[in-house]
């Protein structure tokens, strides 16, 4: 008996009804009460209202079953506080079947389950905020993309009443003007033909991901075609010669993917050498079975760049030349490459030298799907 | 410009006083004799049309060799007027030419399945303004 008193765990016998016939020390003192207090006493009556159905629960399985249980508890100390404990039940069985005696063991986790709560509670607690960043960095995106669409779409209304009231201007007082005068005028145009050509590739850039998802089967050979058809004045007037390799069929919105080789086949052509005809290699990397991505390249001879501007030239309105170096441009035709590609969970980069050409290298997903 | 009816009537729903200026002026360069008549949205020019409202006089409302639309108007938009003038058997044979600011592609599509003749973005340069409309008058204006 002196072990069952002074056992380092609280033990507690119960009988069918649920009636304590028993309560070692460590049982008394885990509820803060005598032990005289405890016999007698519903077992029930130290549970917390939230957990009785636990109790019954159990009680009439081991009753039924016999089998041991193991549970959690929530048990009210005398002075009120709540204590935490694990139990662990069995049975034994009086000579009449109908009753018998359970015997309980109940261990203090209330530290545990603390540590548990505070660790759960500090888990939510970051869950939260990452929400709350998520949904502040997505009204954000949608901001800026509200913002580009009204910027290149509602803009371009005032500008082409500008930019048609200044050729009326030019054309009706021709005479008029003196070649300084008229040197000013074409500078205006000029510049508001490159806030046009802003504004255009400014709506493009924020289409890339208003557009429908990327879902289609799409045959890279086929969108390299229609971007080659596009670039037809281009190419000819350089005497491009541009050489397609085997390409993939992905899934892809095969739109972007005119658009994306469109831009990196223009850029090839347009930074060409100047004492070389330009040449374009297009082909892909021969994909193993078990990589998840095709790599496409697009390689050329020309003017080629100092890698370290690699960090550079995929960002929106940014160009390595200047715009008296009398390269086309508005400097969005990688950054809405990199959008796209970004969207189709692939990545973008590029090999390149000054004066040895460049290769653009992306990868798109073989499944489709964002990473 | 010759070979075409003399004094065509051409209407243009625009609700922009610059645009309807600038067209206007862009007639005017071209030379020739032009009804060049306008209305500011898409319920005058139905009333023009139907020749109800102040339009109720024949005189006032001659039948136009062809529209030139605005897509984006007052009370009434160019989308819903082109949709009821396509609908209307009397007034579906006038051609209708959608001038509008929008790159939509949306918009085009939603134009063409209306029923529209053509589908114009507003030229930016003067000299391309004024050689879409010649394209425009000696597509429908022809004698």
């Amino acid at each position: 008996m002196h072990l069952y008193d002074f056992a380092p765990c609280a033990y507690f016998t119960v009988d069918s009804k649920g009636v304590i016939n028993e309560a070692n020390l460590k049982a008394a003192d885990l509820l803060g009460l005598q032990r005289q207090d405890l016999a007698g006493k519903m077992f029930n009556r130290f549970i917390r209202r939230e957990d009785q159905d636990v109790w019954y629960l159990h009680r009439r399985r081991i009753l039924e079953s016999g089998d041991f249980q193991t549970f959690q508890l929530r048990l009210v100390k005398n002075d009120g506080c709540t204590i935490y404990v694990e139990v662990q039940c069995i049975l034994f069985r009086n000579d009449d079947a109908d009753s018998g005696q359970i015997r309980i063991t109940a261990l203090d986790i209330s530290e545990r389950k603390q540590m548990e709560e505070g660790l759960q509670k500090a888990h939510d607690e970051l869950e939260l905020r990452v929400l709350d960043r998520t949904e502040e960095l997505e009204s954000r995106n949608q901001e800026l993309q509200d913002f580009s669409f009204i910027a290149s779409h509602d803009l371009q209304e005032p500008l082409r009443k500008v930019r048609t009231f200044g050729d009326m201007v030019a054309a009706r007082s021709k005479d008029a003007f003196d070649d300084t005068s008229k040197d000013y005028i074409r500078r205006m145009q000029d510049a508001l033909e490159n806030m046009q050509n802003l504004l255009d590739s400014l709506l493009v850039y924020s289409r890339v991901t208003t557009g429908a998802e990327p879902r289609d089967k799409t045959d890279l050979a086929k969108s390299v075609e229609s971007a080659l058809s596009n670039l037809e004045l281009l190419i000819t007037e350089n005497n491009a010669r541009i050489e397609v390799g085997e390409l993939p069929t992905v899934d892809a919105d095969e739109q972007q993917m005119i658009q994306v080789f469109q831009n990196l086949i223009g850029n090839a052509v347009k930074f060409k050498k100047e004492d070389d005809l330009p040449r374009v290699n297009i082909y892909s990397k021969k994909a193993k079975n078990t990589d998840s991505f095709y790599t496409v390249c697009v390689e050329d001879n020309g003017t080629g760049f100092e890698e370290r501007y690699l960090g550079k030239i995929f960002l929106p309105f940014q160009k390595l030349n200047s715009r008296s170096s009398g390269y086309p441009g508005v400097g969005m035709g990688l950054a809405i490459c990199k959008k796209i590609i970004t969207r189709h969970g692939g990545k973008i980069t590029a090999t390149s030298g000054p004066g040895k050409g460049s290769t653009f290298i992306f990868t798109l997903s073989k499944t489709g799907k964002k990473r | 410009m010759s070979g075409y009816k003399s004094f065509c009537t051409i209407l243009m729903a625009e609700d922009d006083p610059d645009d309807r200026h600038i067209v206007g002026q862009a007639f005017l360069t071209i030379g020739g004799e032009w009804d060049l008549r306008f209305v500011e949205d898409g319920e005058e020019l139905i009333h023009y049309l139907c020749r109800t409202g102040k339009y109720a006089d024949s005189l006032h409302a001659p039948i136009p060799e062809f529209i030139l639309l605005d897509l984006n108007m007052p009370k009434k938009d160019g989308r819903q007027a082109l949709a009821e003038i396509k609908a209307d058997p009397d007034l579906r044979g006038i051609p209708v030419v959608i001038w509008t600011t929008s790159k939509e592609l949306r918009d085009r599509i939603q134009c063409e399945e209306a029923g529209v003749e053509s589908y114009v973005t507003k030229p930016v340069g003067y000299t391309e303004l004024i050689d879409t409309l010649k394209d425009l008058i000696s597509r429908y204006c022809l004698k």
